[in-house]
């Protein structure tokens, strides 16, 4: 137990384990209202600065696309550590063991997610500095990244917490509050790679045939026309 | 309108010393604030030199007169509290509270009727006033000029006399007008006082203000957004000429009418 | 196992009492911070040697160690650490973190309690008022006369930028900090905020924060206002690094506090605390943080993409790369407009506490005052571009947000209409909290004014970046606001320090104070209309009468809050020892004896009826009443609404 014994103690009943579990429960939603506020603001961001097309050099042809595959796949691997998670949260009966593999495997697979997402922004063939473009897509990632780096530090405390038994049920809020905000980072990778998606049809070129382009998506050469570079 | 609660003395609320009192002290304040309203902001905004500062200052005497009765009410009630039903010394625990009101009446309606009434007014007017000076119909077409502010000069440049370019704005006077403006470098803001104008300088961007000069003069323009080391020192003047000094100017500068 | 025991966690086995933990204070933590910043200075400028944005990269990555350096040595990390490997912090160690049996070192160190935290916060908001307000009084005497060389433009601009940004964040600070913290937890009827240790941690990053913010004025300092707009932050000297880590570590700082206080007030609230039957400063707190919650990471957005444009070279505002400035301004302003109403609610919520109780008389129409701020808050985050109507982004937008911006003016006319009902007829004790009412209505109403006059949008073509903005921007904030808070300190003085403010210097600074402000910024008023813009060293000599009578008034203004200074330190070392409710107010706070115990209420109260029944007939007891609670009695279901 942490600080909430000194809080709101009665003169001699302890406080139930739900009302601190409710009280963090509501402080933890809070904090990913902030979060969500900053993920829009990213998202705005990019969907705004593409939208105006400043001097037509939001994204310039001849500069690389950054590949659609790469985002869908670190939110797809993020989902389904959340889900083994949730299975572990969600069994019936709530034996440690059952919980503690897919508590392993949820934080395994966000460290996968974590490994892929770096090896995303490794891949992306472009530089943050050469335009609007390549500058935002490479800042929702990074932001994913910072994501991914908290997550990875709840799960493995919550891992380590169950196998010295200091946090006994599947069902205890510490285990069901880490769960919230798994859901919550894979909401906000959903958003991050919509947005790209969503962006991504009329930026990017075909580049010139000398210059192949690795990682980069072909667009249809009939939605290039040069009043959208 | 004075804001009251129902009275245990009188039976109409407008009978009651406290409303006689307060309506007595919001009529003299309202009617100061009148007068401030008429006189003090055409007598510091100065002689408009364009269309667009007459609504300015119209607009800002219309709202300041309108504006009057409210803050006299403010302080009426201000003054009239302090004065009728202050204690002195200091309080004790054995002093009696004041009255139970909470406040269920229907001054409350009315003051939110009042306040919603005058914003509407406030709107309808800032909507017209906003029309006529973003669209003016304008009966001749309009004079382009291009201005150019950068770190820390403002340059202006005649597309329709050739392309002359000038580091003083010159205008023909009863001409409407339109400027495009844009930045080499960072954020600036091209404003002339006298003529109600303003409009940043984005780089990379270009916007617009218009206005139609009726007064011949000389006229600051200034830069309204800081911009670095010598913001402050980013002025230049316009000279708002007749049509033939214009022309004759434009001449001098190698341009042509 | 049944499923109630698998909601029991086991009591905390694993960890040992203290250690590490109780040996870090402030002097462990500026230790570590000089430490990891000089480790990262040098680290991180080795790693960036040929970087083209060498400068800024060394200088970021110095402050950021800094900060975390100085947050670890003061062991603000001992908990999510010991938690993660399962060695909980014991019953002992809380105790100790929230102070006991500490005396004065308890302010020293990483303490939850919050009371103390809200005496952190009142002397941290005094600090930065103080180091705006020096710099205000340096900005003014340049501005004496129309060339006065003073001051150099680079110190003039930085100076301005400085000023603005110290004194915004102590404005949203100074209410919700010291008197959040230390009252709304006894005014709820709780024993302390739902998250103790993340109070100290918002505090203990604003602290962070300072040397970082001022590390600017030696990095070259700032050449854009407090704004930071783009392109000119691009081209800044390393100064903007500064005023964009203050920034983060400010932002992070406020939405821990954000969660914080709106848990506990939603949740904490003591039994039969109905939501009819809140304190309205209470509504004033949460409707701030609520607000600030998903305003201020709209700031962090914008400052984060303006490093990545200064540290990496991205293109997110150089227009050349597809950039755009107006993208900073809208994130800007999508947390610059909702935050002056989280710097304005607070103050105005704890002005209309006080009038009830000074004027001995129940609130007038609650339902309104609640109404009108739940409005202020919705309608803030629907107005942010009237900031920008000079601009030229949305043209075709001007419009719609004059709508939204005037009819603002309509809840805000409800709170006059609540103050004014509650003085309507009272019983008005004219004491230095019911003065600031006074001062603030006339304030606010000029301030008000003047903004309906700037929501107009051909008026506002004309005024935007003029000194009537200043004006405007000053009355309302500073008018309303730091008066309000003004008020509040000199209410809740006797509760947090035990002793009584100092009567005639409280009332000589008052007065100083406000003949001065209003001196100082109708001068500016008037400048404004002339036609003198903001932000500049020098101007016309056709403005100074105004400029002249601005720093006269400013002078005063100087004064007096050296004089509430004195006031406030002489009165809380030997001022008149308080009794436990000088100002016969009903709230909880005032039932807690002086100095208030640690764990606030021996029992917790039961709340039978609001806390403005002044001048109604006391039937069976007065409200609250602390409930006599029997040792069997049933407590366990923690009923909260």
């Amino acid at each position: 137990m942490s600080t909430e014994s000194l809080v709101n103690k009665e003169a001699l009943a302890p406080e139930e384990p739900e009302d601190f579990g409710e009280r963090w429960r509501t402080g933890v939603i809070l904090i990913i209202v902030a979060d969500a506020s900053f993920v829009v603001a990213l998202s705005f961001a990019f969907l705004y600065l593409r939208g105006i097309n400043t001097q037509t050099s939001f994204h310039p042809g001849g500069t690389g696309v950054a590949s659609l595959w790469w985002p869908w796949i670190v939110t797809a691997v993020m989902f389904a550590s959340f889900v083994a998670y949730r299975f572990g949260l969600e069994a019936h009966e709530p034996g440690r063991r059952h919980f503690l593999n897919a508590g392993v495997v949820g934080v395994g697979g966000m460290a996968a997610a974590l490994v892929l997402n770096v090896v995303e922004m490794y891949r992306f063939p472009f530089h943050v500095v050469d335009n609007a473009y390549s500058s935002a897509v490479w800042v929702i990632a990074a932001g994913n990244v910072f994501h991914l780096v908290i997550t990875v530090f709840l799960g493995l405390g919550i891992v380590i917490r169950v196998q010295r038994r200091v946090t006994r049920g599947a069902r205890d809020w510490h285990v069901r509050i880490v769960g919230i905000w798994y859901a919550w980072v894979c909401v906000a990778a959903l958003i991050g790679a919509i947005t790209v998606t969503v962006a991504n049809g009329t930026v990017g070129c075909p580049l010139p045939p000398d210059q192949p382009d690795p990682g980069a998506r072909s667009v249809l050469a009939s939605s290039c026309s040069s009043s959208t570079r | 309108m004075s804001e009251t609660e129902l009275t245990r003395k009188a039976s109409h609320w407008w009978q009651s010393e406290d409303a006689r009192l307060l309506g007595g002290l919001w009529a003299v304040f309202t009617v100061l604030g009148v007068i401030f309203a008429l006189i003090v902001p055409d007598h510091l905004m100065g002689r408009s030199a364009s269309n667009t500062m007459t609504e300015v200052e119209r607009t800002f005497t219309a709202f300041s007169v309108a504006s009057a009765p409210v803050a006299a009410v403010v302080w009426a009630l201000l003054v009239y509290s302090l004065w009728k039903w202050r204690r002195r010394g200091d309080w004790t625990p054995d002093d009696p509270d004041g009255p139970p009101l909470r406040g269920h009446g229907w001054a409350t309606g009315l003051w939110m009727f009042a306040s919603s009434a005058l914003c509407l007014f406030l709107l309808v007017w800032g909507l017209a006033a906003l029309s006529s000076v973003d669209s003016p119909a304008t009966a001749s077409t309009p004079l382009e000029i291009d201005v150019t502010g950068q770190q820390w000069i403002w340059t202006f440049s005649y597309p329709d006399n050739g392309g002359v370019e000038s580091e003083d704005l010159y205008l023909p006077v009863n001409r409407p007008v339109v400027f495009r403006v844009t930045s080499d470098d960072v954020i600036h803001s091209f404003w002339v006082p006298a003529m109600g104008i303003k409009v940043d300088a984005n780089p990379g961007m270009t916007t617009t203000t218009q206005t139609t000069p009726d007064r011949l003069g000389v006229y600051h323009v200034k830069c309204a957004e800081l911009c670095g080391l010598l913001h402050a020192d980013m002025e230049t003047d316009a000279h708002v000429v007749s049509s033939a000094d214009f022309d004759s100017w434009a001449s001098a500068q190698g341009g042509s009418q | 196992m049944t499923v109630a025991e698998t909601y029991k966690t086991d009591p905390v086995k694993g960890g040992p009492d203290g250690g590490i933990m109780r040996r870090l204070n402030v002097g462990t933590g500026i230790a570590a911070g000089i430490i990891l910043a000089f480790v990262a200075h040098r680290v991180v400028g080795h790693l960036a040697d040929d970087h083209v944005h060498q400068v800024d990269v060394r200088a970021t990555a110095t402050m950021v160690g800094w900060a975390i350096g100085f947050m670890a040595g003061l062991g603000a990390f001992t908990g999510p650490f010991r938690w993660m490997v399962g060695k909980d912090l014991t019953h002992a160690d809380e105790l100790f973190l929230a102070g006991k049996d500490q005396g004065i070192g308890r302010y020293f160190r990483f303490t939850t309690d919050h009371k103390v935290v809200g005496i952190q916060y009142l002397v941290l908001t005094m600090v930065m008022l103080g180091a705006g307000g020096t710099m205000a009084m340096l900005i003014r005497t340049d501005l004496i006369s129309p060339n006065s060389g003073f001051l150099g433009p680079q110190t003039y601009n930085s100076l301005v930028g400085l000023h603005g940004l110290t004194m915004i964040l102590a404005t949203i600070i100074m209410v919700t900090g010291p008197f959040g913290n230390f009252v709304v937890p006894l005014m709820i009827g709780a024993r302390d905020m739902a998250f103790p240790r993340l109070n100290a941690l918002s505090l203990w990053l604003l602290v962070a924060m300072l040397p970082v913010l001022y590390s600017a004025a030696f990095l070259g300092g700032i050449p854009m206002g407090w704004v930071g707009y783009t392109p000119i932050a691009d081209q800044g000297p390393a100064g903007v690094d500064a005023y964009m880590v203050a920034i983060l570590i400010f932002a992070v700082s406020t939405a821990v506090a954000g969660a914080n206080i709106t848990t506990t007030i939603v949740t904490m609230r003591a039994r039969g605390m109905t939501w009819t039957r809140t304190p309205i400063f209470v509504y004033g707190v949460l409707a701030s943080v609520v607000l600030a919650l998903p305003a201020f990471p709209m700031f962090m957005a914008a400052e984060i993409l303006l490093l990545v444009d200064r540290l990496m070279g991205g293109g997110f505002y150089v227009p050349n790369r597809g950039g755009q400035p107006w993208l900073y301004q809208n994130l800007f302003w999508l947390m610059g407009h909702p935050e002056v109403y989280v710097i304005l609610i607070p103050a105005v919520a704890a002005l209309m506490e006080l009038t009830a109780v000074f004027a001995r008389k129940p609130l007038y129409s609650f339902r309104v005052a609640v109404l009108s701020i739940i409005a202020i808050v919705g309608l803030s985050v629907t107005v942010w571009a009237h900031h920008m109507f000079a601009s030229g982004w949305a043209p075709d937008l001007n419009g719609p947000f004059m709508l939204t911006t005037e009819m603002i003016s309509i809840p805000t006319g409800g709170l006059f209409l609540v103050i004014l009902g509650t003085l309507w007829r009272g019983r008005i004790w004219t004491t230095l909290p019911l003065m600031c009412t006074y001062a603030m209505l006339w304030n606010f109403i000029i301030g008000g004014i003047t903004g309906i006059y700037l929501s107009d949008v051909p008026l506002d073509y004309q005024l935007h970046g003029s000194m009537f903005v200043t004006a405007h921007f000053h009355y309302t904030l500073m008018g309303a606001g730091l008066t309000g808070a003004i008020g509040a300190m000199a209410y809740w003085f006797p509760k947090m320090t035990g002793r009584m403010l100092g009567k005639t210097s409280g009332f000589v600074s008052f007065w100083l104070v406000q003949i001065g402000f209003n001196v100082t910024f109708l001068g500016m008023f008037m400048v404004g209309m002339e036609g003198q813009p903001r932000r500049v060293v020098h101007y016309d000599a056709a403005y100074h009468t105004g400029n002249l009578i601005s720093t006269i008034g400013a002078y005063f203004i100087g004064t007096g809050m050296l004089i509430l200074l004195y006031d406030v330190i002489a009165s809380w070392h030997h001022g008149a020892v308080a009794p436990i409710n000088p100002w016969g107010a009903k709230t909880l706070e005032w039932t807690v004896p002086n100095p208030v115990p640690l764990e606030n209420f021996a029992v917790l109260p039961v709340v039978t009826e609001d806390a403005y029944g002044y001048g109604e007939p006391a039937e069976a007891e007065p409200a609250p009443v602390p409930a006599r609670v029997g040792a069997g009695s049933d407590q366990g279901e923690g009923a909260m609404t």
